[in-house]
């Protein structure tokens, strides 16, 4: 029996031994990659894209080494190095850096795309198509448009606070739930997936470095609380990277950018607001604020009437309202004063979404996605198509009603005495 | 030709019937017969076999060579003929006595073995089969029984088998001082001595608590390699053996592999006397019945069947009755070859039948319909048949509470995972899918590795080779400085290949954990399939990354679901899914398993009542029983 | 001797069929069914299970006229012994068609998702290593092996699932009627041929106590199967939406790639593609023995075990005659599953012919 499973068993032996003699054809070490961790990409010299990479050095990212003492490998504090080519796909530009770098560059951990704001105002996102076939490029990817050139941007990208830059990015965006000052996705998939069904027109997250000087101008608007474009905050110190507010896009180009005030106002139209702080006109005393932190109350409802030739949106808010501070003697704890505060936070608000929603029609853009809305009175798809909602919105006539409620002050009660 | 190889084996054996032997002489076998010697291919014939399968069969010829016998060797011819002549006196003697009883019936004709009536005899036969003057062990001693008149006899033991202080209170004295003690009571009513007669002597002269009549020279050869005293008579053609077993045995004490914190510890000692009375202190029923076969024509060792009457299938015990008695060897020595030889795979990685140390688990399985063989001069029981889940189940399982007992066991079921699969995931991931490793820890291994020299999957087999020789070193040293060894061993190697920058340290840490993982399977027969395993989901993994680990994990999973105990699926009760028996990898709250695993098929298929906390308020009712059980 | 082979019961078959089905959840066909019938593509798929299971009833009939026997055995007893084995091979052909196609297509799935480089050959010789490996042990070790797996890739499916559900807007299941119900059922009726392999239980019916089991394992399979793709349909567009959603070739494959909980469980996709290949592989089995048993019955042959090396060679061969993987996705769906519609009138045929010759138990004999 032996004897006659020798022969078999060699057999099956040398079939299958063909397979590691000839190769494992995709097994590499680790240190034989070089990982792509951001990539920028901008409008070249002619139609050409000139792309950056922002490609990690792992000794350096592990904080040095045992065998090493103190004070990492060669040269730079920064744990990447940035290359940028001039090619026409991505692809060719990964072949270029490949013949300047010994170890294969792979997309594996790529976790952000930069794409500068001429491009995206001129072509948009062209290349999707790309990162949603290519398998080394993962449709989780954050998408950013920044402000200037992508290059200049990671060039001059400084976080201070952390020196690993992948953790960097990949926790900028976490941020958004608690203040609410960035879209609630930015992601190839959420990119492509709103393109491609068209209920509602992207928004993505829209990064500028911090220009020095020149400020002059922003004091005319230094009452517009959180409402500044990304590279335009009134602030100096601190690292140089702002990211608030979001990139309104048509389709797969950008036609506009949103700041971060405009955007907190879309969040609670979309019911993806979960807290925020505001500040508040003082209702009788103009010079002055009132500091409230609104939470997303009931889900935001909505009624559309598309029966004539401009569809007809009414929807209503509702915020729930916790008192931070008060500056000044009105003690807005008491029960008619409340009613008065709850009053002016919702005329403020309904005034910003009044503009917000004037901005958005403006760039024939329904980034809000009423859309989503509108699309449950269409039985079919065809019909939804003919209906033809982007280009309608911008005539639409849209009101929204903000109604805010008080519920907590926080752990005092009148304001205290001042002797003014 | 290896075509023809390759059909060959895949061929049924029935198709054999048309192959040749090389050299000219057809050969046919009766289907199931195994083959010796080269084949050819018939064409012909087997076209025909195949369009007409009841095509006739051919004469055969073969020779002492394919029977397996070896032919004899000149040295051997003395032994030979010495033996053979002490048989033929024997057979002749037996005729003798035959001839002699045929008048008085069948009852006669039983008794009449081939002892010869004159003690010098029947004492020189036993001494020429005994090899003596040269063999030493055979003490042979002449008496007198104080009958009236006084017998000769010879008391037969083989020195350091037999309890001498027995012999010399129990044999000698009682024979020789005490026995003219005794009268008996004639007819008349008159008191006298005693009379010289077996009956005599077996019941009023010879206090030993097993006495038996031998009628042959082999009977009583076994009872004197047994232990027991042979009396020979003079004028008597029947010996008396007398039990008087005292060879020295090992005390009961813990068992060396298999330790339960919270539980019994004892274990089983080399006497199977002692180990099947351990058994029977845990099962005190008359239903369970010890049998006892010999394996080995040299060793001759004893082999006690456990099993219990009415609760296990009686095809299971004639099965493995079968098995056993149908073993034609020469020297069987422990439970570990029997196993080999009993075992349906025997090529298998896994072991098809569950060796254990512990009286309390053989008991427990017992119970539950399997059959237990303990075999002498071996510490361990066999238990039949056995599933895959039973290797990684201890004792301990049962003595301890509800949620922590299941919970050791899926400690051990993520245990073996973790050890088969840890090394080929950690290849598969850091060779072939870097995307899966986040971003940090992969940044972190490639600055690590790049100083060293060797490819991921060479360090991994070099830790994996190292932990191994360092386990096998900490067996084989001197059990003083044994552990000791394998700590220093492990912590000193490890941090030094480290610092030496051969390995990279994530490595370590992966062969550590699954070294840990590894010891945590109970079983210790399992333990060397699972490395075997580890091993070879490493190299499917090193070819093709996850897709070559999950057809090393399917091809695993066929051939165990393949495996077969006994009959029993390896699997079971899992898959095929057999009856409600959770106590495969969980284990339910002992007062819910109310019936007993249905791979065994007892013929008592329940243990407990499907109350049995009736005192309990917060039971449910017991259910309304109308007669018989359910 | 087929009745070497051991029986398979209730659960087993449920579960092998099941198994069998539902690889396709792994591959293009739920994009088939997006792309004919945009967001009620849910709704196609209930219509599809539903035409499935209609069109195996007459398959259901047979097997409960003629217990415990496979379909080469009745294909022969009704139709003679030359038409029979004909039939039987029809069947046999489209079986070996479906299983060098899907051989095909997991190897090009796996080259294009995890393993670029590597030649299909090379992949193919390994998954045929296995699936004839399991053939050979036979098909009740094939069974419990499935038993033992598929939970496993249940819950896998379903964790998936769950954990992308963050990214998942109900919005986009909407307009509910897609494309128009004439488009949902046309859809639906079409990707029916998906259940076709279905008729691979009555390939090895022998296995089978009875003829009802084998009904009910067919019937629960399908259902099953067509539930899972239902939720598989409704999960695909809501997170990609339709448009997107009928492009995918790998549609799990991006679904774990989307997963994201923290920042801890993440890029699991490699997990994922490892039980895929688990469902693919007993599939591809379940397939492989079922052809070669129908071969064998066709033929005559008393044995199936010799037919297993060179089928497996044939079928490696086979499988690598398609040029790309597209041409591989469009033979499947476009050729095959239409075929397969087919196919399963086969029994209805048989079934006409049992009747009409008054072959077979009464259809409650079982």
């Amino acid at each position: 029996m032996l004897r006659k499973l020798t022969g078999l068993v060699v057999a099956l032996a040398l079939a299958l031994g063909v397979l590691p003699l000839a190769g494992c054809w995709d097994r590499s070490e680790l240190e034989e990659r070089a990982f792509v961790l951001a990539l920028g990409l901008d409008r070249g010299k002619g139609t050409v894209l000139e792309v950056t990479m922002m490609i990690a050095l792992p000794k350096a990212m592990a904080g040095g080494d045992k065998g090493g003492g103190g004070g990492g490998g060669g040269g730079g504090d920064k744990p990447y190095f940035l290359t940028t080519v001039q090619a026409p796909t991505i692809g060719s530009a990964v072949s270029l850096v490949n013949a300047a770098i010994n170890r294969r560059v792979s997309l594996l951990h790529m976790k952000a795309l930069f794409m500068g704001e001429s491009l995206a105002r001129e072509s948009g996102m062209y290349t999707m198509d790309g990162f949603t076939r290519f398998r080394q490029a993962r449709q989780s990817i954050m998408y950013v448009v920044t402000k200037g050139r992508a290059a200049d941007f990671l060039k001059g990208m400084d976080p201070k606070i952390e020196t690993d830059p992948q953790r960097f990015i990949e926790q900028l965006a976490y941020n958004s739930r608690y203040t609410g000052m960035l879209p609630a996705a930015s992601q190839i998939h959420t990119f492509v997936t709103t393109v491609s069904t068209g209920y509602i027109e992207p928004v993505t997250y829209y990064a500028a470095l911090k220009e020095e000087g020149g400020d002059e101008d922003a004091t005319a608007g230094l009452r517009k609380e959180v409402g500044w474009e990304a590279g335009e905050l009134p602030r100096t110190g601190g690292p140089n990277i702002e990211m608030l507010g979001a990139a309104a896009f048509r389709g797969e180009r950008m036609v506009g950018v949103l700041t971060g005030g405009e955007i907190r106002m879309i969040l609670m139209m979309q019911d993806r607001f979960n807290q925020g702080f505001f500040a508040i006109p003082d209702p009788r005393q103009p010079e002055l604020f009132v500091s409230a932190e609104l939470h997303r109350g009931r889900p935001f409802r909505l009624e559309l009437d598309l029966g004539g030739d401009k569809p007809r949106l009414r929807g209503l808010i509702t915020l729930e309202a916790e008192l931070l501070a008060t500056q000044g003697q009105r003690d807005y704890t008491a029960p008619h004063l409340q009613a008065e505060l709850e009053s002016a936070i919702t005329r403020e608000l309904e005034s910003r979404i009044r503009e917000t929603i004037r901005k958005t029609q403006g760039m024939k853009a329904d980034v809000i996605g009423f859309g989503y809305q509108a699309v449950r009175q269409f039985p079919t798809v065809r019909a939804w198509e003919a209906y033809n909602w982007p280009d309608k919105y911008a005539d639409a006539d849209v009101e929204i009603t903000v109604r805010v409620v008080m519920r907590r002050a926080g752990i005092r009660l009148r304001p205290p005495k001042m002797r003014d | 030709m290896l075509l023809y190889r390759l059909f060959a084996v895949m061929m049924p054996h029935r198709w054999y019937r048309i192959l040749r032997v090389r050299g000219g002489a057809s050969y046919t076998c009766a289907p199931g017969k195994r083959l010796t010697g080269e084949i050819d291919v018939n064409l012909r014939q087997f076209w025909t076999q195949l369009l007409d399968p009841s095509a006739g069969t051919v004469t055969q010829t073969f020779s002492l060579a394919d029977r397996g016998r070896t032919p004899v060797v000149e040295e051997q011819g003395p032994t030979l003929l010495a033996d053979a002549k002490l048989r033929a006196e024997g057979v002749v003697t037996h005729i003798d006595n035959l001839l002699a009883a045929a008048p008085d019936g069948a009852k006669a004709m039983e008794k009449a073995g081939d002892l010869s009536s004159r003690l010098d005899e029947n004492v020189a036969r036993l001494k020429s089969l005994f090899r003596m003057p040269e063999n030493k062990d055979l003490i042979i001693r002449d008496l007198q029984i104080a009958t009236q008149p006084p017998t000769r006899a010879v008391v037969c033991f083989m020195e350091g088998l037999a309890d001498k202080t027995i012999i010399n209170d129990h044999i000698m004295q009682a024979l020789m001082l005490l026995a003219h003690l005794d009268h008996h009571v004639d007819g008349h009513g008159e008191h006298g001595p005693t009379t010289f007669s077996i009956e005599t002597v077996m019941q009023r002269l010879l206090p030993g608590h097993q006495v038996s009549e031998k009628y042959d020279m082999a009977a009583i050869s076994e009872g004197l390699l047994g232990g027991d005293s042979i009396l020979l008579f003079e004028g008597q053609q029947t010996a008396v053996a007398v039990e008087t077993k005292g060879f020295p045995l090992r005390s009961v004490s813990e068992p060396k592999t298999e330790q339960a914190i919270q539980g019994p510890k004892d274990g089983f000692v080399e006497g199977f006397r002692v180990n099947v009375a351990l058994v029977r202190r845990r099962l005190k029923d008359p239903r369970v019945v010890t049998e006892v076969l010999k394996v080995g024509r040299l060793s001759n060792n004893y082999v006690a069947l456990m099993y219990i009457d009415g609760i296990t299938s009686p095809k299971l015990i004639a099965e493995v009755r079968r098995r056993v008695e149908g073993l034609k060897v020469d020297v069987i020595s422990g439970s570990g070859m029997l196993e080999q030889y009993i075992e349906d795979s025997p090529f298998s990685i896994f072991p098809g039948m569950l060796t254990t140390e512990r009286p309390d688990r053989t008991a427990a399985y017992l119970s539950e319909g399997h059959v237990a063989l303990l075999m002498d001069n071996s510490p361990y029981a066999i238990i039949a048949p056995v599933t895959f889940w039973s290797l990684l189940q201890t004792a301990e399982d049962y003595y301890l509470r509800f949620p922590f007992g299941p919970f050791l066991r899926y400690i051990r079921v993520a245990a073996f995972l973790l050890t088969v699969l840890v090394p080929a995931m950690y290849v598969a991931v850091v060779n072939y899918h870097q995307e899966m490793i986040p971003t940090e820890l992969m940044l972190f291994i490639a600055s690590s590795r790049e100083l060293v020299p060797l490819p991921t999957v060479v360090e991994v087999i070099a830790m994996d080779l190292s932990f191994e020789l360092i386990r096998e070193a900490g067996t084989r040293i001197p059990s003083v400085i044994g552990p000791t060894i394998g700590l220093v061993a492990s912590l000193v190697l490890g941090q030094a290949a480290v610092e030496a920058k051969v390995i990279s340290p994530l490595v370590i840490l992966i062969i550590a954990i699954t070294g840990l993982a590894s010891f945590a399977i109970p079983n210790y027969l399992a333990g060397f399939g699972v490395r075997a395993l580890r091993f070879f989901l490493l190299a499917t993994a090193l070819v093709l990354g996850f897709y070559g680990l999950a057809a090393g994990v399917f091809l695993i999973l066929i051939y165990m679901a393949g495996l077969r105990s006994f009959g029993v699926p390896y699997l079971a009760p899992v898959a095929p899914a057999m009856g409600r028996s959770a106590d495969a990898t969980g284990r339910p709250p002992l007062f819910n398993m109310e019936m007993r695993p249905a791979y065994v098929h007892p013929l008592d298929k329940r243990r407990q009542e499907d109350v049995v906390r009736t005192w309990d308020p917060a039971a449910p009712k017991p259910p309304d029983k109308k007669g018989g059980r359910s | 001797m087929k009745r070497e082979e051991g029986h398979i019961d209730q659960v087993q078959g449920v579960m092998l069929v099941f198994a069998v089905l539902s690889a396709k959840l792994f591959a293009h066909y739920p994009a088939l069914l997006i792309e004919g019938a945009g967001p009620a593509a849910w709704q196609a798929a209930l219509v599809m299970t539903l035409t499935a299971m209609l069109i195996f009833l007459p398959s259901a009939a047979l097997a409960r006229r003629f217990p415990g026997k496979g379909l080469a055995e009745i294909s022969e007893s009704v139709a003679g012994p030359w038409l029979g084995p004909l039939l039987t091979l029809a069947v046999t052909a489209w079986l070996f068609t479906s299983l060098a196609l899907g051989v095909r297509l997991l190897a090009e799935t796996y080259i294009g998702t995890m393993l670029p480089q590597t030649p299909p050959s090379a992949l193919i010789m390994v998954l045929l290593f296995c699936v004839a490996y399991a053939s050979y042990r036979g098909l009740e070790p094939l069974s419990r092996a499935a038993q033992l797996i598929f939970p496993l890739i249940v819950l896998v499916v379903v964790l998936v699932m769950i954990f992308s559900m963050p990214r998942a807007n109900s919005a986009r299941l909407l307009p509910v009627a897609g494309f128009g119900l004439p488009a949902t059922l046309g859809t639906g009726l079409y990707c029916a041929g998906m259940g076709a392999e279905a008729i691979l239980a009555l390939a090895i019916g022998y296995a089978f106590r009875s003829g009802k089991a084998l009904q009910n394992s067919v019937l629960l399979g399908i259902a099953l199967f067509g539930l899972f793709m239902t939720v598989m349909a409704a999960v695909l567009v809501s997170l990609f939406g339709a448009p997107e959603a009928a492009q995918l070739p790998f549609p799990m494959f991006n679904m774990s790639r989307l997963i994201s909980l923290g920042r801890f469980l993440q890029r699991v996709e490699a997990i994922t593609v490892m039980f895929w290949f688990f469902a693919w592989v007993v599939r591809l089995s379940a397939l492989f023995h079922g052809t070669v048993v129908s071969l064998a019955g066709a033929l005559q042959l008393p044995y199936y075990r010799p037919l297993i090396f060179p089928l497996a060679v044939l079928t490696m061969a086979c499988s690598l005659l398609p040029e790309d993987f597209l041409s591989t996705m469009d033979l499947d769906s476009g050729v095959l599953r239409p075929i397969g519609l087919l196919v399963l009138a086969l029994p209805l045929v048989l079934l006409g012919l049992a009747v009409i010759r008054r072959k077979g138990g009464p259809a409650h004999a079982a």
